[in-house]
């Protein structure tokens, strides 16, 4: 009974401070992720694509803003611009971003070079991606 | 002249100064750097913290619990004695993992507060699987003086309680121990490997030769490693039979930590495909169960 008294350990103040903190944040992420599967919501992707002009950079120049709204992340984003500028030319160009988690947010910028003066028309022709 | 002791350790007069935590805790993070910087270093490890599904993330914690649970029983940051004191020390070593990992891939700018939460926790939640071991192994091997004297203090103890613990199954060296150590080392080998896109590339590019190749230089090394590097805690050769099944237990552990690893990265698909790269990755697994389990011990 006594050498079982001795190998009790006594932890410090510190050690159980931390070891308290350690069980809350354990706990708290295996409910959030009890949670979320509980809750389960298996919307695929789902991106919004928004665009603005950037008339203080050089150039026909947009930000582009790719929101997926969905409950998955994409993968292997590709998404397909044209531009109409103010003479009637047309050009195409493709973003390519490698993920965008599900409720995240990506920003990049189009740049399309017409030599024309003033700004034409963005259009977003297509998007596609993958599963991760 | 007498060393003055704090209101704690006159109160409890076995418990560690904060000092010596402190100390204890510096070691642990050495530790998980040195086993898991890679880890933190690979955007693969962050794209899993999105990509991977909350199931797989919720089976991974509590398995990663388990293995910290397990090293902490038989090698780890203390020579505690009841499953409440491994309990204690395992969240400890889960906290710091987790806060170590959160502040790592703050500074590298791999999460930020505009992220979604879910972002933010996947990504803490993959690196810190990592770091916790490694923060674990690290205090527990990195240490000096204080714990040998543990180990020393332990192996009188276990003298003590020889006839009631010891055994082929659950004894100092028995067959329980040498598993979850071959787990640990397994794990900390194959952790910087399994989630690269390497793994799959090779394995859709190997023949059947390169396959068989691979499990036999598996088995060859772990042998090696295990009965003729004289490593410490190298085993005896006792007979052919033992040697065998010493090997065998060594490599089936590699093969299932892998199989954990390629199930929660999605790295299974197809039957043969899958078979390959369970064997591509289970080379270097199969090297962290032998040389791990002597190693940290």
């Amino acid at each position: 009974m006594k050498e079982e008294s001795e190998r009790k350990i006594h932890f410090n103040g510190l050690q159980l401070i931390v070891a308290f903190l350690g069980a809350v944040l354990l706990f708290s992420l295996i409910a959030y992720l009890v949670y979320q599967i509980a809750t389960g919501n298996w919307r695929p992707p789902e991106l919004r694509i928004t665009y603005s002009h950037e008339p203080q950079l050089p150039n026909n120049s947009f930000k582009v803003v790719v929101e997926n709204v969905g409950a998955k992340t994409a993968r292997s984003v590709n998404i397909m611009f044209g531009y109409v500028s103010p003479d009637g030319k047309t050009q195409t160009t493709t973003m390519v971003i490698d993920y965008i988690p599900a409720r995240s947010t990506e920003e990049g910028w189009v740049v399309f070079y017409t030599g024309s003066v003033g700004v034409g028309e963005l259009k977003v022709l297509s998007a596609n991606f993958l599963k991760p | 002249m007498a060393k003055e002791q704090s209101f704690w350790q006159r109160r409890y007069p076995g418990s560690e100064t904060v000092g010596l935590t402190l100390r204890e805790y510096g070691r642990g993070l050495i530790g998980g750097f040195i086993f898991s910087l890679p880890l933190l270093y690979t955007m693969e490890m962050w794209w899993s913290g999105f990509v991977v599904k909350p199931a797989y993330l919720l089976a991974a914690v509590i398995a990663n619990c388990l293995l910290l649970m397990g090293y902490n029983r038989f090698a780890g940051m203390r020579d505690s004695y009841s499953w409440l004191d491994i309990a204690k020390d395992s969240v400890e070593e889960f906290f710091l993992g987790a806060v170590t990992a959160f502040l790592i891939l703050l500074m590298l700018g791999r999460i930020h507060f505009q992220m979604s939460l879910d972002e933010i926790l996947g990504k803490v939640i993959v690196e810190t699987l990592a770091v916790a071991i490694g923060f674990s192994v690290g205090t527990s091997q990195l240490g000096g003086e204080e714990k040998e004297e543990g180990k020393q203090d332990q192996a009188k103890q276990g003298e003590k309680g020889k006839d009631e613990s010891d055994g082929y199954f659950h004894g100092e060296g028995g067959l329980v121990k040498e598993i979850v150590l071959a787990i640990c080392g397994s794990f900390l080998f194959a952790a910087s490997i399994a989630p690269t896109e390497e793994i799959l590339l090779v394995a859709v590019s190997i023949q059947p030769l390169h396959a068989l190749a691979l499990v036999t230089a598996s088995l060859v090394l772990s042998s090696v490693v295990l009965y003729f590097s004289n490593f410490k805690g190298s085993l005896e050769i006792r007979s052919a039979y033992k040697m065998a099944f010493e090997v065998g237990v060594n490599y089936c552990v590699a093969l299932v930590v892998s199989l954990g690893f390629l199930w929660f990265f999605d790295r299974l698909h197809g039957i043969q495909t899958s078979v390959f790269t369970l064997v591509v990755l289970a080379f270097p697994a199969s090297i962290g169960a032998s040389a791990g389990r002597m190693l940290i011990r």
